[in-house]
């Protein structure tokens, strides 16, 4: 705590000390201290450590501006923990920094980041957070602004407090990075952009994959008959090695490719407005690059179309299709097609919002081992009573046949009811919002949950206090998992000055199981937290 | 399957916004604000805004909080519908660094794309019937509106 008092006082002192004009800081520094408190059979839930808990963080900008163009810019964040739910181990932990330089008073006009960053050149090329360096140049030729980036650097798990008690194929891999991407801005053209990324990542089950990636990526946005369209294609090839998982020889050559396509418009002819997009992806069979999103042997089919009846009322409809391990003997292939009605319906003197989903899904592999079908719908509706209140009724069912087993075949059903109103009280906003939701499972994994709550909030000037109550049945027939009921309770205030926030916060849980086991678990916790930046937005 | 359910989970927690096809051109030098960081009351919204996603998650009103753009939108909101057990319930156990990856002005609004990593708790009954729990940290990425006084 004393550490923390002293980054306290060293961040106010840069603070008053950056008044010189082309120096600036920014920041904020909070501390929180927690303390988590259960007795009773913790197999029912609550939180894993108990005790107290105790963190202060820091973050900081720190920048000049020379005023030619040239600008430095340091930002670091940091964290002095004891707790084990802020961060993995004790101590104190950078959890960010970098350090960017960029000059503009120069012909060709660069930049240059060092530190933590995310390296982000197309979808299916590289977008990960790196340590490490990352070089821009901006040359104009003719009417067309180009950007030339290069960047070196590495992922590892300890810098960004990854939890390697995870299943190992949970756990982040770690990986180095290099790439350049040249991209071409035409006013005319559209962006066009040429990408390289090299990939070497070592998974945590021991998994290798180094592989080069290069990619061309467009994009335009244009006008063609009364349409407003704006258009992406990316096409990329990998090449490389690729664990094999055989011991004898882990490695093994790949090559292959990806690419996808969207186009999404706006239509300007028809009188009611007319909004679609249309997009597809193919990811090869080995077609996974480290540092993406991009999941390998696959096949996606998108298109959706809305039309907007009035100002209030739109009709929505979609269709997608999803192939996983295409490639392979067993592809498993989803297909899915809805509608959504959002339109408003006056009910005696008042006029509701109401929306209507209602969905079909059909999910099935080719060797027959999963034939599922869901068909789903759901009703909303918003109901104004007063210009300060409002009624929610919702209601869900779905409908899952297992056409394949009969093992999983099951229907939910769901029905909530929601009331919020709003006063003033003297100079206090007061909310008061009780609620009560009722969930049903028949079949398969059968659950039955009633869960009634009370939330109220009050805001003044300086001050906000909200307290929620709620109470939680639990039926699961059939399951190992007990019959539950659950009391809850939250509280939390919040006291803003200046550059100051103080919080306070209390939760309270207590579940009685029906087989006799009882849970009591509490948390309460404190934060201040204090802006010392200069002109604040 | 509980491979599946916890995949679900890390997808939702991964992307609550889409990303662009590739990186956008940002000229050097044409910013008016150094690199663009969450102010601290921002960054005191975006931690209760966190605590009000973790709500409608347990109230299965998550689709409300996915942006209409994100590819894979329908594809986890039908994961999430099949795979998720009534029972199923979200803790936040702490908020941990935020960035700022993107930020767009204009004159009404501020909009910013905001990286936040948490770590969560998820508790149900599990496939064999019997209770789980785990954890994990997860980013998310979240697009944060700011309008202006006008």
């Amino acid at each position: 705590m004393r550490l923390g008092l002293l980054i306290g006082l060293a961040v106010s002192s840069l603070a008053h000390g950056g008044e010189s004009p082309d120096w600036s800081v920014r920041g904020d520094t909070t501390s929180r201290i927690e303390y988590f408190d259960t007795s009773g059979d913790r197999r029912l839930g609550g939180y894993a450590e108990d005790g107290l808990h105790a963190y202060q963080e820091l973050n900081l900008g720190v920048s000049r501006d020379t005023g030619e163009g040239q600008r430095w810019d340091l930002d670091l964040s940091g964290v002095l923990s004891g707790s084990d739910y802020r961060t993995l181990e004790d101590g104190a932990h950078l959890e960010h920094v970098r350090l960017s330089y960029e000059n503009a008073g120069v012909p060709v006009p660069y930049r240059l980041d060092l530190g933590d960053q995310r390296a982000r050149f197309s979808r299916l090329t590289l977008d990960q957070d790196l340590r490490g360096v990352r070089l821009e140049t901006q040359p104009q030729l003719g009417r067309t602004d180009h950007s030339l980036v290069w960047v070196s650097g590495a992922y590892r798990r300890h810098w960004y407090g990854d939890n390697e008690a995870l299943a190992p194929w949970r756990v982040a891999p770690e990986g180095d990075f290099h790439g350049a991407s040249w991209l071409m801005a035409d006013p005319v053209f559209g962006n066009l952009s040429l990408n390289l990324a090299h990939h070497d990542q070592t998974a945590f089950t021991g998994a290798e994959d180094t592989h080069l990636v290069t990619s061309l990526a467009l994009s335009r946005e244009f006008q063609l008959l009364h349409q407003q369209l704006d258009a992406e294609a990316e096409w990329a090839r990998l090449e490389g090695d690729k664990w094999s998982g055989a011991h004898q020889d882990p490695e093994r050559s790949v090559r292959d490719r990806g690419w996808h396509a969207r186009v999404s418009g706006r239509d300007e002819l028809l009188p009611l407005p007319l909004d679609y997009a249309l997009r597809y992806a193919y990811h090869g069979e080995d077609f996974q690059p480290a540092g993406t999103d991009v999941v390998r042997d696959s096949r996606t089919l998108g298109a959706s179309a809305g039309l907007s009846l009035s100002q209030r009322a739109r009709l929505q409809g979609r269709y997608n299709r999803y192939v996983d391990r295409a490639a392979g003997l067993n592809p498993v292939r989803v297909d899915e097609h809805g509608m959504e009605l959002a339109m408003p319906f006056a009910v005696g003197p008042v006029t509701s919002r109401q929306t209507l989903d209602v969905s079909h899904r059909e999910r099935a592999d080719r060797q027959g081992n999963i034939d599922q079908l869901t068909r789903r719908a759901s009703w909303d509706m918003r109901l104004p009573l007063a210009a300060t209140q409002e009624a929610q009724i919702e209601l869900f069912w779905l409908d899952l046949d297992d056409r394949a087993t009969d093992a999983r075949d099951r229907r939910d059903r769901r029905l909530t009811l929601a009331q919020e109103s709003r006063f003033r009280v003297g100079e206090l906003d007061i909310t008061a919002a009780p609620g009560v939701a009722y969930r049903s499972r028949d079949g398969h994994l059968e659950q039955h949950t009633l869960n009634p709550t009370l939330s109220l909030a009050a805001a003044g000037a300086l001050h906000e206090l909200g307290v929620a109550l709620g109470y939680r049945r639990l039926e699961r027939p059939g399951l190992v998992a007990p019959d539950t009921e659950e009391y809850h309770l939250a509280m939390d205030w919040r006291y803003r000055r200046d550059r100051h926030v103080l919080g306070l916060e209390y939760e309270h849980q207590l579940t009685e199981a029906r087989s006799g086991e009882e849970l009591d678990l509490w948390r309460a916790g404190l934060f201040w937290r204090y802006d010392f930046s200069r002109g604040s937005l | 399957m509980s491979g599946v359910r916890l995949m679900v989970l890390t997808l939702l927690m991964a992307c609550l916004m889409a990303a662009a096809g590739q990186r956008d051109f940002e000229p050097i030098g044409e910013r008016d604000e150094e690199l663009p960081r969450l102010p601290a009351a921002e960054r005191q919204h975006v931690e209760d805004w966190v605590q009000e996603l973790i709500r409608s998650w347990n109230g299965r009103g998550l689709a409300d909080y996915l942006a209409p753009s994100f590819p894979e939108r329908q594809r986890l909101l039908d994961a999430v519908e099949e795979q998720v057990p009534p029972d199923a319930r979200l803790r936040l156990l702490a908020v941990g660094p935020m960035r700022v990856v993107d930020e767009e002005r204009d004159a009404q609004a501020i909009t910013r794309t905001v990286r936040v990593a948490v770590r969560l708790q998820v508790e149900s009954s599990g496939e064999d019937g019997s209770l789980q729990q785990r954890e994990g940290r997860q980013d998310l990425l979240v697009r944060w509106v700011r309008e202006l006084p006008q």
